[in-house]
């Protein structure tokens, strides 16, 4: 870790990000995953994702110690069977409804079931997949209370309905307050401040001039909001804290993005295990950290959370979540 | 005799460690500030093993004294998992880490080879057995 001293006189730590996989050898995994997959009609999906997953967490760098995903593909199954029950069960009692005339009642209870089950996905998936991510023994959490996440979501969700959609960067931005202010890093603590209107502004800048520039500015928006996400984040440890920035540019992501799309295309999307290992380790590297946290202090505070059912209602409902 | 870096699972300051290699345990030599030495002896069956590339593994003990190696040595990575598959066996996953791109491109290859075998051999001859069971006078009730 690269050590500087700060005009206050405080050793100012500056740990660096590294991403360590290659291309080729996600290919394999995903090749592998993918046939496995289909040989077993699809039964072998939840392995797939954990040794996906396994390969990610472990190749990626912090401070000379690599992190680690330790869940499994037996635990993902499981929840997968337990979201499978729960799926099943409202199509049942749709179908009932429906036998009995009632397909309004159906419908609203359909309507009512997702308005409650993604915010609990949401909760679940963040529940297990940060207490199954840890870095030198030292696992992640995530603290949130369901009960109050379910109120926020719906909370949000209303107010974006009612406002015919433009309350979306305020209730995109609370969200994220309340999810990465409740994720833990041992004893470490993560805070997200973004404001719902700086949020706004820029993605409405963003739309309009976009257009204007017939697309070409989309890739200085997109660095925009890569860094309205990492620039708000801080790890805080008592009295210490870690702050993030970003250092991508538009410039950066054109040059990654129209890359990764002359990849997918002239391999005919066999070139796609490079765009993501290529697209991890450039926000990797376009992230710097700096402040003065001792990670070797940081100590186990998070309890392991075995229950995938979240992740997997997650998967079905394809919220793409972390 | 290997170095690598011992976690314990309290708090993420990193022990350095000499790891020694036996044919059914692995044994970590460790001393730290203030404590005299210590030993601690994992054997294959308590432990787990994550391996993402030739030059990094990391060992997990679940056991009394739970803890983390992390050893970066492509050296050790080779001769500990020649020595934990031979107890073990290997997953088609490790040999995908192990080999890179080239376990996915035979993978592929062989693929490849089925799809092209069933397609210009296999079912054109499935196709010749299926007609000559057919009676001659399906094509005659055609006409």
């Amino acid at each position: 870790m690269e050590q500087q001293y700060s005009p206050s006189g405080t050793v100012a730590n500056r740990p660096v990000l590294t991403f360590h996989g290659d291309g080729g050898t996600y290919f394999g995994i995903l090749f592998l995953n993918g046939l496995l997959t289909i040989i077993t009609l699809g039964l072998y999906y939840p392995w797939a994702k954990a040794k996906k997953l396994q390969y990610l967490y472990s190749s990626t760098e912090m401070e000379g110690s690599r992190f680690a995903w330790s869940g499994t593909g037996n635990e993902m199954f499981k929840g997968f069977l337990k979201a499978m029950g729960i799926f099943l069960a409202l199509i049942i009692a749709v179908n009932v409804l429906a036998y009995f005339r009632l397909p309004a009642l159906g419908g609203l209870l359909y309507l009512a079931f997702l308005l409650l089950v993604v915010p609990v996905a949401i909760h679940g998936a963040n529940r297990y997949h940060w207490s199954r991510t840890s870095w030198r023994g030292i696992r992640f959490g995530y603290r949130g209370d369901r009960n109050e996440f379910v109120k926020l979501f719906i909370k949000e969700m209303f107010l974006t309905l009612v406002t015919i959609g433009i309350y979306g960067s305020w209730a995109a931005i609370n969200i994220r307050n309340y999810l990465l202010g409740n994720i833990r890093f041992g004893s470490g603590e993560f805070r997200y401040q973004g404001n719902g209107a700086d949020y706004f502004f820029l993605n409405l800048k963003g739309y309009f001039v976009s257009i204007l520039t017939l697309g070409i500015y989309s890739f200085w928006w997109q660095a925009e909001i890569f860094s309205y996400y990492i620039d708000n984040l801080r790890l805080v440890q008592d009295e210490k804290s870690f702050r993030l920035r970003s250092t991508a540019t538009g410039g950066n992501f054109a040059g990654l993005l129209i890359v990764n799309a002359l990849i997918f295309i002239f391999t005919l999307g066999i070139g796609y295990a490079w765009v993501q290992t290529r697209t991890v380790e450039f926000l990797l590297s376009h992230v710097e950290i700096e402040g003065d946290v001792e990670l070797s202090e940081l100590a186990q505070t998070e309890e392991e959370y075995r229950n995938a059912t979240g992740e997997d209602m997650a998967d079905m409902l394809d919220l793409s979540i972390i | 005799m290997y170095k690598g870096a011992f976690y314990d699972h309290k708090v993420a300051k990193a022990i350095p460690v000499t790891v020694q290699i036996f044919t059914e345990s692995l044994l970590l030599d460790y001393t730290r500030e203030g404590v005299s030495a210590k030993k601690l002896q994992w054997l294959f069956t308590e432990i787990t093993v994550q391996v993402s590339d030739r030059n990094f593994i990391r060992i997990t003990s679940a056991g009394e004294e739970a803890g983390t190696l992390e050893v970066h040595d492509p050296v050790f990575v080779g001769t500990f998992l020649q020595t934990y598959r031979h107890t073990r066996g290997a997953s088609l996953h490790e040999l995908a880490l192990r080999g890179g791109y080239k376990v996915g491109l035979i993978s592929l290859i062989i693929v490849i080879g089925i799809l092209l075998a069933g397609h210009f051999f296999i079912l054109p001859w499935c196709a010749d057995r299926i007609v000559d069971q057919l009676p001659r006078s399906f094509d005659k009730k055609d006409r």
